[in-house]
């Protein structure tokens, strides 16, 4: 913990020195247009040998797929194992191990293996490894951290022929095969599993997997190196680099240094206090990529912020267009919705359409004043927003709220926890007990706004932290999870979205961008969010440079 | 002899005391294991359940304690919560390279602050004073920021040292060139034992002028 308030000092200074230095941090970038957001970077023109890369977030826990549920781990085993559908860096969703797929009645689901899939150590991939990585999902021994509504839904999985597994749902979900290309979808190769036991995903033992790399060396507290898998099935998507070294550095005035020097070739979601520095950067460039991150605060549905009038309210009073172009550098853009702007991957214009009828992002201090009237609660109680300390920019974020607040007669306290007690926000309710809402950055696995709105607002939703519940939404949730056609189910997306909209369990604050930097001497990874489950390792090649 | 057990036992009870404190600390901390483990994630009550069983961490806090110590006494010190890996393993992946800063740091102190001490006990008027202001900006100083501004001179400046790394893959001289900088911002404040060996020096001559 010390050491991270310690970083957190550092990087402010930094910013204070680069400030006095070059007078640029002090200025705000010009507001980002989403729509010069890029989804790739030119392609790799040469094979290197090696190619050192930094995970921002730090050193992995733990590299089993299905204790991959946050940056650290997501980000190296999206490179090492592979799901049966994959993300594009597109947004769109192909079959991977799976090679198709038949749907029956959106509940029972046919996968046919792609064939010639080996894991590393040379075993073919078999029916009956697919059936039981599956399964792992379902085991509470196995201790998954994505077991959740959508795995709770399945009946049953069986394989049905050689090369065939069948997995049945308990009520029908079209977005199932989306969810497939996260790691609910991961396949591990059995044997391996049995014999590794407690330590199966840690350095000791590790994974068996069938993705582009396998592990190399594992230097804990250090790096990771990726070793080339050259019996990879998909020949074409066969990685460039034979070695990619990812190290763990998490301090951000060193990460801007290494990047900054060459010292190391690149990195996804780059510190905030490192753009300035980098931007002027001699020995590489940055990019903004498409993204499916956005930050936001959570009402826990308690205290003056409980109702949906005070949310509303404030959201509509605070400048977040401002909060977009000064703590985040010009890197994100004010959230009109919960579903980050571009985060779908069918019926684009349906979704386009109806962000015309949402609020727009442009405070309006007369508007909120009239919303507020609707308020049932007692609005001189203060509305607690919770934050982990260690990160100040939430303390920035709260401030603009508090000054928007303050000129509806709403005060607003932020309150700075401990990280490590700051994530029991998340999971505990007697940790939220007390607090009118926390932070949240937040990300889309999949861009399916029904998975993303099912999850914040679906009755038993995985993010569902307030038990929000409107029968109306649900019903309408319901009906789209079991609508086949596209922009049909679209279409009832984005209504069950507006009335989402009207109650904000969540109060929107901005969408990001994915922050991408690389040296001169290397390019072709995706500029887009797809990182933590789209193999970008395999892409990344040398400029020819 | 006896003075020796004495401190031993002082040491080890200081020891079990402090373990004891911790371990209870994390007892009490807010937030339960099995909810620091999955944080952000809502997960079934079945896999909650199942962690407090793999961890034990349904037992009452003294039996949790005396199967931790034991294991300690044993060489098992159990697993990490976080990374599910052996604590020994963890810790033991680590001490090369503490006990290589701590080493370099302490060469560092050894030689540059006695060496500075004499130089301005010796020397004094613009040697002492040099090395005086040089010691109290060391203590007044924090590391951190020794460090940011020793890494933003000597590494992205002038490129002289490395920006990160251990130098864990080469030799002696390779580990050496890693550390120098990180044992450097360690022992800035510590060169104020060349305030010590330089203020001996003149009290001694303070002694001497008296006789």
């Amino acid at each position: 913990m010390n050491k991270k308030l310690i970083s957190a000092g550092a990087a402010g200074l930094l910013l204070l020195l680069t400030g006095c230095n070059g007078g640029a941090a002090a200025k705000a970038p010009d507001a980002l247009n989403p729509k010069d957001l890029l989804v790739t970077t030119p392609a790799a023109m040469t094979n290197l040998d090696k190619i050192v890369w930094n995970n921002n977030f730090g050193e992995p826990p733990s590299i089993d797929p299905i204790k991959s549920a946050d940056y650290p781990a997501s980000a190296v085993v999206s490179n090492l194992c592979e799901s049966l559908f994959q993300i594009q860096p597109d947004f769109s969703i192909k079959p991977n191990l799976a090679k198709s797929v038949k749907n029956v009645d959106n509940s029972t689901y046919i996968y046919e293996l792609q064939s010639g899939v080996t894991f590393w150590d040379g075993k073919p991939m078999t029916a009956d490894d697919v059936v039981f990585s599956l399964k792992r999902q379902l085991d509470p021994k196995e201790i998954s951290y994505w077991a959740s509504d959508v795995t709770a839904n399945i009946a049953s999985v069986d394989k049905t022929g050689p090369n065939d597994v069948t997995v049945k749902l308990k009520t029908p979900d079209a977005t199932f095969n989306n969810q497939l290309a996260t790691p609910i979808g991961a396949v591990v190769e059995q044997a391996q599993r049995e014999k590794a036991g407690v330590d199966y995903g840690n350095p000791g033992a590790g994974v068996m997997c069938t993705g582009p790399y396998s592990v190399g060396e594992w230097k804990q507290g250090a790096s990771i190196t990726l070793n080339r898998y050259d019996g990879y099935w998909n020949t074409a998507k066969k990685a460039k680099t034979k070695q990619i070294e990812i190290q763990f550095i998490t301090d951000p005035s060193s990460i801007a240094n290494a990047l900054a020097t060459g010292a190391i070739d690149g990195s996804y979601d780059v510190p905030l206090s490192a753009i300035s520095q980098l931007s002027k950067s001699t020995n590489g460039q940055l990019f903004y990529g498409k993204s499916l991150q956005n930050m936001a605060i959570i009402s826990t549905g308690t205290g003056t912020l409980g109702d949906p009038a005070v949310r509303k309210a404030l959201t509509l009073a605070t400048d977040r267009e401002a909060i977009a172009k000064t703590v985040f550098e010009g890197t994100s853009t004010a959230a009109q919705s919960l579903v980050p702007n571009g985060g779908w991957n069918y019926s684009g214009t349906i979704f386009e359409d109806a962000r015309k009828n949402l609020p727009s992002t442009t405070p309006n201090l007369d508007e909120a004043k009239k919303v507020l009237k609707d308020a049932k609660v007692d609005l001189s109680k203060p509305i607690k927003i919770v934050y982990p300390i260690d990160r100040t920019f939430y303390a920035d974020i709260i401030s603009e709220f508090a000054n928007a607040g303050a000129k509806l007669g709403l005060t607003i306290e932020p309150s700075g926890v401990p990280g490590a007690q700051f994530g029991a926000f998340f999971s505990d309710p007697k940790a939220r007990a007390g607090a009118d809402a926390f932070v949240t950055t937040n990300y889309m696995n999949v861009a399916d706004p029904l998975i993303h709105l099912g999850a914040i607002a679906g009755p038993n939703g995985i993010q569902n932290y307030s038990g929000f519940s409107d029968p109306q939404i649900t019903d309408l949730l319901a009906k789209a999870k079991a609508t086949s056609d596209d922009d049909a189910r679209a279409k009832l997306t984005v209504q069950a979205e507006a009335l989402i909209m009207d109650k904000e369990p969540w109060l929107p604050v901005v969408d990001s961008s994915t922050r991408l930097f690389m040296s001169k001497r290397v390019t072709g990874v995706p500029a887009s969010f797809v990182y933590l489950y789209y193999p970008w390792a395999a892409d990344l090649g040398g400029t020819g440079k | 002899m006896r003075f020796l057990v004495r401190r031993l036992l002082a040491l080890g009870g200081v020891l079990l005391a402090s373990s004891m404190i911790v371990f209870g600390g994390l007892y009490l901390a807010p937030g339960s294991p099995e909810q620091f483990l999955v944080q952000g994630r809502t997960v079934s009550p079945e896999v909650l359940a199942a962690i407090r069983s793999q961890y034990s961490l349904d037992d009452p806090l003294p039996v949790r304690y005396w199967n931790w110590l034991s294991g300690v006494f044993t060489g098992n010190m159990g697993r990490s919560l976080l990374t599910q890996e052996d604590v020994g393993t963890l810790i033991a992946s680590r001490i090369p390279t503490t006990l290589a800063l701590a080493a370099v740091a302490a060469i560092l102190i050894i030689v540059a602050g006695i060496g500075l001490g004499i130089l301005a006990g010796t020397r004094g008027g613009m040697a002492e004073r040099i090395v005086i202001f040089g010691s109290n900006l060391g203590i007044a100083v924090p590391t951190f920021f020794a460090a940011l501004v020793l890494m933003s001179v000597f590494s992205v400046g002038l490129g002289w040292f490395p920006v990160f790394g251990a130098g864990d893959d080469g030799g002696l001289v390779d580990r050496v060139w890693h550390l120098t900088l990180p044992a450097l911002a360690l022992s800035l404040p510590l060169l104020l034992s060349s305030r010590g060996s330089r203020g001996r020096r003149s009290s001694r001559r303070a002694n001497r002028s008296t006789c």
